[in-house]
């Protein structure tokens, strides 16, 4: 591993390929050695090409947060066009959003690093997390962790709204159980996470766009 | 060939064993050939609920292990004409069988029998899996308490993502009074959570107590709430269609919500 200057400022290169473990330890180390160095900088993380998963992805961000001082600016391959920049929102153009249509039931546990949209129940146990919005097309009565691991521009929809726990980024709330039962949306303002009625509801293009395969199955599970 | 029926809650306690015993014994009453099996190996409780604990010589461990053929394995209740039961080991745990040993089981098993019945024990781990393995349905027991749907949701969670048991719900222990004053949680909550096909509702009853302790399934008796409810649902396992038990007093409310879901459940 290399840290390297330039004019877009420090990049730790990484030209071997890993596993997400040998990865983690490797820039443990790395990070250790040069922490005086290093000081309060902030790093972009450079990966061989077609080696970034959400694996690594965690992997090096698990590191980071071991170093308080550092702070992680990004992660991309080694083609320049790949940036995974924490602070532009990475997920909506890189990742496509997740759909799931069924009910998400106790102890399962879906994450995505995009937008995760759930048309269904998600029920009391079970867990979302997204690394962009999450929107539920049914009751929100389970966890839901959206923008992950640090973006607070992101929300959380239900046309349900009774979630145990909801966050966003780093800020967490405990829901209540007198949920209105009305579409609501969770959002971050002035630095606390609110709750506001959610009034421009669509189902999103990428629900819609394979809306027959969706009737289809949906008339198919109901017998007459 | 035979149908393998699993019946499991995740939440122990809710009454696994007695909705075993007594759809065994009604499905018998009508003349199926039925076989129980109690895979709760360490624990068994099938037998005792039966009656027929004093007449195990052979177990499933047994059979499996190759010490005992099944025929041998096999008790013969007598109050019926054709239903048996495999007892669990109980000097042994889970770990004693395998999933692939139960799939082979349940399917020589199936070669006699019209219905296998599958107590499957409390939990998630090895003796779930095992008890899951061989069946092609499965029922899901929960009680109107929260725990209970919780641990059935979980359950359902993992037959779906086998895709084949095709789960349905039996709610026992309801108690129409208290579901009236809103102190228990209703049919409706508990199907819209679980989102799965109501297959019956069996009433809160005293004496499942007795007919337990006795050995004698509540379905032997004609007075017992619980024994109807369970006759029923035997006749809708049969594919008759049958309108759930009225379990309350005035009948018009929850009877018709009952009714109203049914038609939309199928």
């Amino acid at each position: 591993m290399d840290i390297k200057g330039d004019r877009r400022g420090l990049r730790l290169v990484i030209s071997q390929v890993f596993s997400p473990d040998a990865l983690a330890e490797e820039l443990r180390r790395t990070l250790a050695a040069r922490a005086a160095f290093l000081g309060r900088a902030s790093l972009v993380v450079e990966l061989p090409e077609k080696t970034l998963t959400p694996q690594i992805f965690s992997a090096i961000t698990e590191v980071f947060e071991e170093f308080p001082n550092l702070s992680l600016r990004g992660v991309q391959e080694r083609e320049a066009s790949n940036l995974l920049a924490l602070d532009h929102r990475p997920a909506d153009r890189l990742v496509p959003p997740k759909v799931l249509r069924q009910t998400v039931r106790s102890g399962q546990r879906i994450s995505h690093p995009g937008d995760l949209i759930v048309v269904g129940d998600v029920n009391p146990g079970a867990t979302l997390m997204a690394g962009g919005d999450i929107m539920v097309f049914g009751w929100l009565r389970g966890v839901a962790y959206a923008g992950q691991p640090d973006d607070a521009t992101r929300a959380i929809y239900a046309l349900r709204f009774d979630p145990s726990q909801v966050r966003i980024a780093g800020m967490l709330a405990l829901g209540n159980a007198d949920g209105s039962g009305t579409p609501e949306k969770a959002l971050i303002e002035n630095g606390e996470v609110v709750v506001k009625p959610w009034q421009d509801i669509r189902l999103p293009e990428v629900v819609t766009h394979d809306r027959n395969s969706w009737l289809e199955r949906f008339s198919s599970a109901t017998p007459s | 060939m035979g149908e393998a029926i699993v019946i499991t809650s995740g939440k122990g306690g809710v009454g696994k064993t007695t909705t075993t015993a007594n759809i065994g014994a009604a499905l018998a009453q009508a003349g199926q050939r039925v076989a129980l099996i109690d895979a709760d190996i360490g624990l068994r409780n099938l037998d005792v609920v039966m009656g027929l604990e004093n007449r195990i010589v052979y177990d499933l461990v047994d059979v499996v292990e190759g010490f005992a053929k099944l025929k041998h394995a096999l008790i013969k209740d007598k109050r019926f004409e054709n239903l048996y039961l495999l007892p669990a080991a109980q000097t042994r745990d889970k770990t004693a069988v395998s999933p692939d040993q139960m799939r082979s089981l349940v399917a020589e098993m199936k070669e006699e029998f019209d219905f296998v019945l599958i107590d499957c024990p409390a939990g998630i781990e090895q003796g779930f899996k095992n008890a899951v393995a061989g069946s092609d349905k499965a029922i899901v027991v929960a009680t109107p308490e929260v725990s209970s749907v919780r641990d059935a949701d979980r359950i359902i969670g993992l037959l779906e993502a086998e895709e084949k048991h095709h789960p349905s719900l039996i709610v026992n222990r309801i108690r129409p009074s208290m579901v009236k004053k809103g102190d228990m949680m209703d049919i409706d909550d508990m199907i819209e959570i679980l989102a799965i096909d109501l297959l019956g509702v069996v009433p809160d009853d005293e004496f499942i107590v007795v007919s337990t302790n006795r050995g004698e399934p509540a379905v032997l008796n004609q007075q017992s709430k619980a024994g109807e409810a369970y006759r029923l649902i035997s006749r809708r396992l049969l594919g008759e269609n049958v309108p759930l038990m009225k379990v309350e007093e005035e009948g018009q409310g929850l009877l018709g919500r009952l009714r109203k879901m049914m038609g939309i459940k199928g």
